[in-house]
């Protein structure tokens, strides 16, 4: 009963604009507004801070894929997207001299030199640091400075799912878990912020096939996936489409396709791969796969096996 | 028979010190290295360069212009930015004329055209001596790519590769392919001509590893090289030596020899100098 209380003429004080300018005042944490390391907002934010730990944004400087496709950060074009100093929509940031090792950062995505504060798609009462609600954080286009190709396949998919939907999923929470101040806070919708990769599932991909002489033929239409598959900017995703032959249940031979993030497959397109076999075969299995760029090893999405009267 | 016989060996001889000469590229200090990616983005000895550049075109526009003033301040600029040559390369130091771009800066001061001109030919002078000694070789070490570190994943036994060993692995392809054909293996040919294209198709994933912008890889794999790598896989299918050599060919002069002639021979002469860097 206490605790309703407290909460209630804590709300009611500061519900005021004038006490909320004196929230500020009091309780302003300065060095938050001066582009810390993310530990330092894992402070309240803890939720928030592990899932970005675990994401491929907090390695994106230090991981071994980087350092070596950037030549030891020689190539100097690549290293802005990997430790932005502040993103903006559609626009490529500038590189950061400071704390690099954290990559893309909590205070890369939300924090604005503008306005001296952080910006989220919330209006936010949170006196350690000045808040901004900004509706950029809700659309594709705060994602498009640095992954401009898939953006722009993403937009020629003409669909109502946006990056965030997909790749940042949401549940019901608290934004921050610092006792007691979470309790001053109404649950919202936070985003996933290790921003999984995801996969695509059998539903996403159709596959027809078309028996020749010493060839097959396979139709692969991309019906689930509103950008490439595989996509990406730069780095080396890769889509494999394997097609076995069997005799006799024996295999007999095998051919692949391997699809880079240039030639991928366009969402609700279909494209066409030929495999060849110049072997007698009975049954024909083509199955799909992915490799992401950081990976080693593929991972099997779907596959089809056909009956053939050759 | 003297005679003959003098004639014959300066004829041998300058015939063996003609064919023997060399071109020599000087290699830069390793202390060069500090002001290039990774070990720095600010490029201080280029800007360095380009400052010295400039204040000579300054100090010489403005001898022209007769604007007495300015050639001081470039005179001025010119200087310093010379001796920090030294500063920046302690190994250059030596060459550098620090006298003659003194008087120089005094030459101007006194607006005495004869001196001016000859000193700043004794700067000038070492400038083009380090040119010519040292400019291929540091942009072929620290502007030029690196392909050490670029890989491609073979779409046969998806083993990524360095650059060279998969050039290797896709030729090797392509003389199994004349191989079989000849030894009428045709089941073999065939499916080894197909690796051949398959490992063709996929020497694009290098490209992007550099050119982030896509354009130069439509110049190499554009619509011409797709259309071209369909019929070398219909003639592979025929067996047909003929049209696997023309179009092979086609492909070899308008793709193939491009990228060869831009990014081969500089990394070959690179390499070399590399090595002896070390």
């Amino acid at each position: 009963m206490k605790k309703v209380i407290f909460l209630g003429v804590f709300f009611l004080f500061f519900s005021c604009e004038n006490t909320q300018k004196l929230a500020y005042k009091l309780f302003l944490e300065e060095d938050l507004l001066k582009r810390p390391k993310s530990k330092r907002c894992a402070d309240c934010h803890q939720n928030i801070y592990n899932q970005w730990k675990n994401s491929r944004h907090s390695v994106s400087w230090v991981s071994d894929d980087f350092k070596k496709s950037s030549n030891r950060y020689s190539k100097i074009k690549c290293l802005s997207c990997h430790a932005p100093l502040e993103i903006e929509p559609l626009k490529e940031p500038k590189l950061r001299d400071f704390h690099r090792e954290e990559g893309i950062n909590c205070v890369s995505c939300h924090f604005k030199e503008k306005t001296n504060s952080m910006h989220g798609p919330y209006e936010v009462f949170s006196p350690p640091h000045y808040s901004t609600k900004d509706p950029n954080y809700t659309k594709s286009k705060i994602c498009a400075g640095c992954h401009r190709e898939t953006y722009k396949q993403w937009k020629t998919a003409n669909t109502q799912k946006n990056c965030q939907n997909c790749h940042m999923p949401s549940k019901k929470d608290n934004l921050i878990q610092k006792f007691p101040f979470y309790l001053l806070h109404k649950k919202k919708e936070v985003h996933n912020h290790s921003s999984p990769p995801l996969i695509a599932s059998k539903e996403d991909i159709k596959l027809k096939i078309k028996v020749l002489k010493d060839e097959i033929k396979v139709l692969i239409k991309n019906t689930g996936i509103p950008h490439k598959l595989p996509t990406a900017d730069q780095g080396k995703p890769k889509l494999y489409i394997k097609a076995e032959f069997f005799l006799n249940g024996e295999k007999v031979d095998e051919d692949s396709n391997m699809i880079t993030h240039k030639q991928g497959i366009e969402y609700n397109k279909e494209k066409e791969f030929t495999f060849y076999s110049f072997e007698n075969f009975d049954l024909v299995k083509i199955s799909v796969s992915r490799k992401l760029s950081w990976k080693k090893k593929a991972e099997p999405i779907t596959s089809i096996s056909l009956d053939i009267e050759k | 028979m003297k005679k003959i016989l003098y004639i014959g060996l300066s004829i041998i001889t300058s015939f063996t010190i003609a064919t023997a000469k060399d071109v020599r590229l000087g290699i830069p200090p390793k202390t060069l290295e500090k002001y290039y990616p990774p070990n720095s983005e600010k490029y201080e000895f280029l800007m360095n360069m380009y400052k010295a550049s400039t204040a000579f075109t300054g100090l010489s526009t403005s001898i022209r212009e007769k604007d007495w003033q300015r050639a001081e301040k470039w005179a001025k600029t010119l200087k310093d930015a010379y001796l920090k040559i030294g500063e920046l390369v302690p190994q250059w130091d030596k060459v550098l004329r620090k006298e003659e771009a003194n008087f120089l800066v005094q030459a101007v001061k006194n607006k005495d055209i004869r001196k001016i001109q000859f000193f700043a030919n004794a700067v000038g002078n070492t400038c083009s001596k380090c040119h010519d000694r040292y400019l291929a070789s540091t942009k072929l070490l620290y502007h030029f790519p690196d392909f050490d570190t670029v890989t491609l994943e073979d779409p046969i036994t998806s083993v990524e590769y360095n650059v060279s060993d998969y050039m290797k692995k896709m030729i090797t392809s392509f003389k199994l392919l004349n191989v079989y054909m000849h030894d009428s293996k045709s089941k073999k040919a065939k499916k080894e001509g197909m690796n051949f294209v398959k490992r063709l198709k996929g020497l694009s994933q290098m490209c992007s590893e550099c050119h982030t912008n896509q354009l130069s890889e439509k110049v190499y794999f554009g619509k011409d090289f797709y259309q071209k790598v369909k019929q070398l896989e219909q003639s592979i299918k025929n067996l047909n030596p003929n049209k696997i050599s023309q179009t092979f060919n086609w492909i070899n002069k308008n793709n193939c020899s491009k990228c060869h002639n831009v990014h081969e021979v500089p990394t070959m002469i690179r390499e070399k100098i590399k090595k002896k860097q070390k």
